[in-house]
């Protein structure tokens, strides 16, 4: 016999190829079908007013928004990588998005905007997005390791905390706390309380009308505008320089102090009726301007 | 005289049969007994059983501890007597060396073989046995988005570390010079609850 006639295929052979191709070619045309870059996403969660609502997005956008409703309203869109999950109970809701696989290094993407009630608890966490909340009155924590963390018209307690990501609190009232990194925080017409704390990020301050102490290593503090009245602003930095800008005519008690650089200040009549700042700076140099 | 000279008998032909059984531990108790108590007995098949038990000089672990070596003798000496009769007590003292250094042997691989797995299992409360043998637990699992969280805010937190530590150096220095200034204390207590705190966002980050 030739060496070039082919054995025949047994029909159990044939058999079994016939099954690997009818496996394989559907898989085989999926893959080359380009995947969508994002998904629309909509989910709703029964909720009571005071829901404590926990929300992990690693990258992308959350958008908090209140209404009027006793539940959870979840819009947006997640990338081709994440799948959305979430869940729990009427007083307690969990939601976000994770990795479709534990292989992807790739962080989980979505943009969402969550509906809750006013009075809702939430936490948020991101690692390289963006956190917008409005108009909220319970409680609100927020964590950023990269991307902006911004707040408008919050009530309550209010606690941000970044590392590389800047903050931004507009109109809030309550306790505020802000632990930053090497992010700017930048706080606009807040009252209550308020701590802040960063690394080399700058804080600004406009329209301070609170009690607070304002912590810093190398970023600069800057308070621009604010009424002190029956409260005190305790600063320290270690190598940022303090800029305080004070009404001439109802300027605060200043106590201010530096170990290696120069205080620079007007003669301005202070009073502790109008407020107290304290200002304490290990190399930084202060300077109080009348305006 | 070699095992090749030795007379072969019939309760040769059955140990030669049941040989593979018995060094697979297929073999029931009462049957393992026969197996070695016709070793014990028989100059051939006691060649055949040590050749067939001997571990290569190229298969020893270097020594192990100490503490580990004493321990795992202790457990082989400390077995029941019916147990330790069954391996060792009926063969002869040719035989009793190489089955206890199996078992040794045994005891050590185990005891590699759990040192080098990974670990999955929560310790059980004995901290210093698990300091000894749990390696580094993978702290997500595998999960590889995790793990690049961990990484991104690792490297936006090192140079603030940096900044932290370069002013906890500055102020230690001005603190040599005036042991006993308040003010400075107060500073540097202020840098240390920020590396503090930063230390524990970072680790907080991906949990």
């Amino acid at each position: 016999m030739s060496s070039l006639v082919r054995p025949r295929m047994s029909s159990r052979g044939r058999r079994l190829l016939c099954k690997v191709a009818a496996t394989l070619l559907p898989l085989a045309s999926q893959a080359q079908a380009p995947l969508p870059v994002v998904q629309p996403v909509h989910r709703g969660y029964a909720a009571t007013r005071d829901v404590t609502l926990r929300i992990y997005v690693p990258a992308g956008r959350v958008r908090v928004v209140v209404w009027s409703r006793d539940s959870v309203d979840v819009s947006g869109t997640i990338g081709a990588n994440a799948s959305a999950f979430g869940g729990g109970s009427r007083t307690h809701v969990k939601l976000g998005v994770e990795s479709l696989t534990q292989e992807d290094s790739t962080m989980p993407r979505a943009d969402l905007v969550v509906s809750v009630p006013r009075a809702a608890r939430i936490w948020i966490k991101t690692i390289d997005g963006d956190i917008d909340v409005r108009d909220t009155a319970g409680e609100l924590e927020a964590y950023a390791v990269r991307g902006r963390i911004a707040v408008h018209d919050v009530r309550g307690v209010t606690v941000l905390e970044s590392i590389d990501a800047p903050v931004s609190v507009e109109r809030a009232a309550g306790d505020l706390r802000v632990r930053g990194g090497k992010g700017d925080v930048s706080l606009d017409a807040v009252q209550g309380t308020v701590s802040v704390a960063t690394i080399s990020g700058a804080v600004t301050l406009t329209r301070f009308n609170a009690d607070g102490r304002i912590e810093t290593i190398g970023g600069s503090v800057t308070f621009r505008s604010g009424v002190l009245a029956g409260m005190q602003l305790d600063v320290q930095t270690h190598a940022g320089a303090i800029n305080l800008s004070v009404p001439a005519a109802r300027a605060p008690a200043l106590d201010l102090a530096t170990r290696a650089a120069p205080v620079v200040f007007p003669t301005l009549a202070q009073s502790p009726a109008n407020g107290r700042i304290v200002a304490r700076s290990f190399k930084g140099r202060i300077v109080v301007a009348a305006r | 005289m070699t095992h090749n000279d030795a007379p072969r008998t019939a309760a040769c032909a059955a140990f030669d049969a049941t040989l593979v059984d018995y060094l697979a531990g297929r073999l029931t108790e009462r049957a393992a007994e026969r197996i070695e108590a016709h070793a014990a007995e028989c100059v051939r098949c006691e060649c055949v059983l040590e050749l067939a038990t001997r571990v290569p000089d190229a298969d020893f672990a270097p020594p192990l501890p100490d503490v580990v070596r004493t321990s795992v003798l202790a457990a082989v000496y400390a077995q029941p007597r019916s147990a330790a009769t069954t391996a060792v007590g009926t063969l002869t003292p040719s035989w009793r060396w190489p089955i206890a250094g199996g078992a040794l042997l045994a005891a050590a691989a185990t005891l590699v073989l759990i040192a080098r797995a990974p670990e999955t299992r929560e310790p059980r409360g004995d901290s210093a046995r698990a300091s000894i043998t749990t390696p580094p637990e993978p702290r997500y699992g595998g999960n590889a988005a995790m793990e690049s969280a961990a990484r991104l805010a690792s490297d936006r937190a090192r140079s603030e570390f940096e900044s932290l530590d370069a002013a906890a150096r500055e102020i230690e220095g001005a603190l040599q010079a005036s042991p006993g200034d308040a003010e400075l204390r107060v500073y540097l207590s202020a840098v240390r609850a920020r590396r503090s705190e930063l230390a524990q966002r970072v680790s907080e980050a991906t949990s």
